[in-house]
Formats: C-alpha cells, sequence, structure tokens
C-alpha cells in the first residue's frame, strides 16, 4: 500500500541483480497484505504461518517473470490467494457458503447514539471486529481488507480474485452490509468503543 | 426527486465516494426528512471508521529469518514470443532491404565478393550454386558486408525486444 511504483521497479532490480537482502525489504513491505490475505482465507494458526512463507518463495521464484503489468502487491495478492485456494481446496473447505441475512430488524436496535466523530477504537474493538468478518464469507472477508485496509480499486481486487468488477462490487456491498447488520446486533456502542 | 427512505446500497456508493454532486443533494434531501435513514448512515459511517482499524498482523521476525534462509534460486524468465513484436521485426527488415536497394548501388559490393577466392571454387555442391548465383546476382560487393551486418544488428534487436524481460529494461 502507497508504494511508489518507481521504488517498485528498483527494490525488484535490486533483487534480481543478487541482492537478496533486498528481500528482507520486500518481505517487510508486503507482509501485511500477504498476511490480510491469508489470515482472511486460512482459519488454522498452525498453517497461516507455513502458508505465507510459501507465498513469499514462490515470489521470489517467479520475482524473474514479473513484467510490472501490475502493481507488485496487486501480483503478489494474487499469488497470496491462488497459494490460499490451493489450500482450501486440499483441505475441502467451502470458499463461498450460504449466508442467510440475519438481523433483519436492524432498526429496532437502539445501540447507536452517538455522532460518528466522536468516537474511538480500540484494540478490543479492532478484535471483536476481526472475529465478526472471520464469520463472514472467506472471500467477503478477504474483499473488506483489500478495499479498506489495502485501499484497493475494484480493479484491482478483481485482478487478484479473477472475477469481474461488478462481481467484486457487488459482494464489497453484501459483505458490508452483512457486517453492520450482525455489528448492530451483537454489540451496543459502549462495547465496542472507548 | 424522491424522499423514499436511503438504501443500504446508495449509503455505501455515497461514502465510497461514488455519487455525483446531483445524487449527493438528492441524498442528502431525502436523509434530512428521514431519521431511519439518517441512523443508517450513522451505522454505515461507524463501520467504515471500525474497518480501518481491523486488527493487522506481521509475520514474526523468526519466520522472516526462515524464509530469507531457504530462499530458492531465481527462475531464468520464461520468454514469450510477441507477434506485435515480430510483425514490426519484419516490418522493419522488408523496409531495411527496400531502402538498401533504393539508396545503394550494390554493383561494386558484388564485384568484390565475386573477386573473394570462396566464390572462384568450382562448388560441387548443389545447394551453394543458387547462394553464389544469387550474390553474384545482387551484384554487390563492400555494401553487401554493411548489408548483412546491418540485418544482424537488426535480428539483435528483434531478439532483445523479443526474449529480453522487461527489468531489464528498467532504468536507473
Amino acid at each position: 500500500m502507497g508504494v511508489d511504483m518507481t521504488e517498485e521497479k528498483q527494490l525488484v532490480k535490486d533483487i534480481l541483480d543478487g541482492n537478496s537482502e533486498g528481500y528482507r525489504i520486500f518481505i517487510h513491505q508486503y507482509n501485511r497484505l500477504v498476511n490480510h490475505v491469508v489470515f482472511k482465507m486460512v482459519s488454522n494458526e498452525a498453517d497461516r504461518e507455513d502458508i505465507s512463507q510459501e507465498v513469499f518463495v514462490k515470489a521470489y521464484r517467479n520475482l524473474p517473470n514479473f513484467k510490472f503489468d501490475s502493481k507488485v502487491s496487486t501480483w503478489l495478492a494474487r499469488i497470496a490467494y491462488n497459494t490460499c485456494l490451493n489450500y482450501l481446496e486440499k483441505k475441502q473447505i467451502p470458499l463461498y457458503q450460504d449466508v442467510v441475512a440475519e438481523g433483519a430488524c436492524i432498526d429496532e436496535n437502539p445501540g447507536f447514539e452517538v455522532k460518528p466523530d466522536q468516537f474511538t477504537i480500540d484494540r478490543n474493538m479492532a478484535y471483536k471486529l476481526c472475529r465478526e468478518i472471520d464469520e463472514l464469507p472467506v472471500n467477503y472477508g478477504l474483499i473488506l481488507s483489500l478495499y479498506h485496509l489495502q485501499e484497493m480499486t475494484y480493479k484491482e481486487i478483481s485482478d487478484i480474485l479473477s472475477m469481474p468488477e461488478g462481481t467484486v462490487k457487488s459482494y464489497l456491498f453484501r459483505a458490508r452490509k452483512l457486517l453492520k447488520d450482525r455489528l448492530v446486533r451483537n454489540f451496543c456502542l459502549e462495547d465496542l468503543c472507548l | 426527486m424522491s424522499l423514499s427512505r436511503v438504501s443500504d446500497e446508495e449509503i455505501q456508493e455515497y461514502l465510497d465516494g461514488n455519487l455525483g454532486s446531483r445524487e449527493i443533494a438528492d441524498l442528502r434531501s431525502r436523509l434530512d426528512n428521514c431519521d431511519k435513514s439518517q441512523e443508517k448512515l450513522r451505522e454505515y459511517v461507524y463501520l467504515y471508521k471500525a474497518l480501518k482499524c481491523e486488527e493487522t498482523h506481521n509475520l514474526s521476525p523468526t519466520l522472516v529469518e526462515a524464509i530469507m534462509e531457504n530462499l530458492p534460486p531465481l527462475e531464468e524468465p520464461k520468454k514469450k514470443l510477441n507477434v506485435s513484436y515480430i510483425f514490426a521485426g519484419v516490418v522493419g527488415l522488408i523496409t531495411l532491404v527496400g531502402l538498401l536497394h533504393y539508396f545503394i548501388d550494390l554493383t561494386p559490393f558484388v564485384k568484390q565478393l565475386a573477386a573473394f577466392p570462396v566464390f572462384h571454387l568450382r562448388l560441387n555442391w548443389d545447394i551453394f550454386n543458387p547462394l553464389v548465383k544469387l550474390i553474384q546476382k545482387l551484384n554487390a560487393e563492400y555494401y553487401l558486408v554493411g548489408f548483412i551486418a546491418l540485418v544482424l544488428m537488426l535480428i539483435k534487436v528483434v531478439d532483445f525486444m523479443l526474449l529480453d524481460p522487461e527489468y531489464r529494461k528498467i532504468n536507473h
């Protein structure tokens, strides 16, 4: 996120020129992104580190074939996504599951009485939010992370997930609605904010 | 202007910054007239802020070390043929030959070449005969050498465009 294209090219060139220490910088630069993908798609904690490691090793091996047709982040996220897909396939974990639109009566919830710019969100809230996102279908959580945390565009996300932009947009809308409904149903504002 | 309740989708479009000024004005007027919609907007604003603060995870330093220690050798770049480059190469070659033929008198070139010892040999192999005849027909001497050099250079340029990976073209 926020890495300049020229810097990306220079870093990749350094690594390809044999400066393997450059790859350490590369890992630090992109580990948050890879972890977002891996943590969203793989629930087993023991497997997460192995998969992250596999992603970075694959990326290193294939770096000479990277043509800068896209951002490094998009390319790397695609590797991470495909690696996780293989893992899910092996474990026979479904990528999509039917989600019933729960919390249909959100209008009756009394929780949201605070002006949006008046609250802060603490680590506890972040943890609770993560748990709620984990309850969503795998791809919903991933799209939320890529859009809101990695600040990727619909186009970039559609490239990573190999699906049309319209589908990404529709999943994103559904994911946010589902998540909002869950949060409204399960927490009141005092629980979530300082 | 419709004064119906604002939908979830409209609010999300609004917060994503995908609405035009007219649509925003319409949405605001509807929000002003609907408490439920205002409440829904507050919920979404809250959600958007919360999503920005989602827990993040970093690789442990030991894992980074493990990756660094187990780095495999870099793969050779895959060589891909690009049809447009082939087309450009062929067109370039034809243009070069045409220009040479138009601007340069190849007569002294071939004369010199014909005087070259190898062409005085009586070659029994039939496959060389057409080549010798072609060169003699071209009637070229010095310029032929230059022509061949240019063709070879062009082939190298095409080869570079076709086979060399993009990263070698990165400028410092």
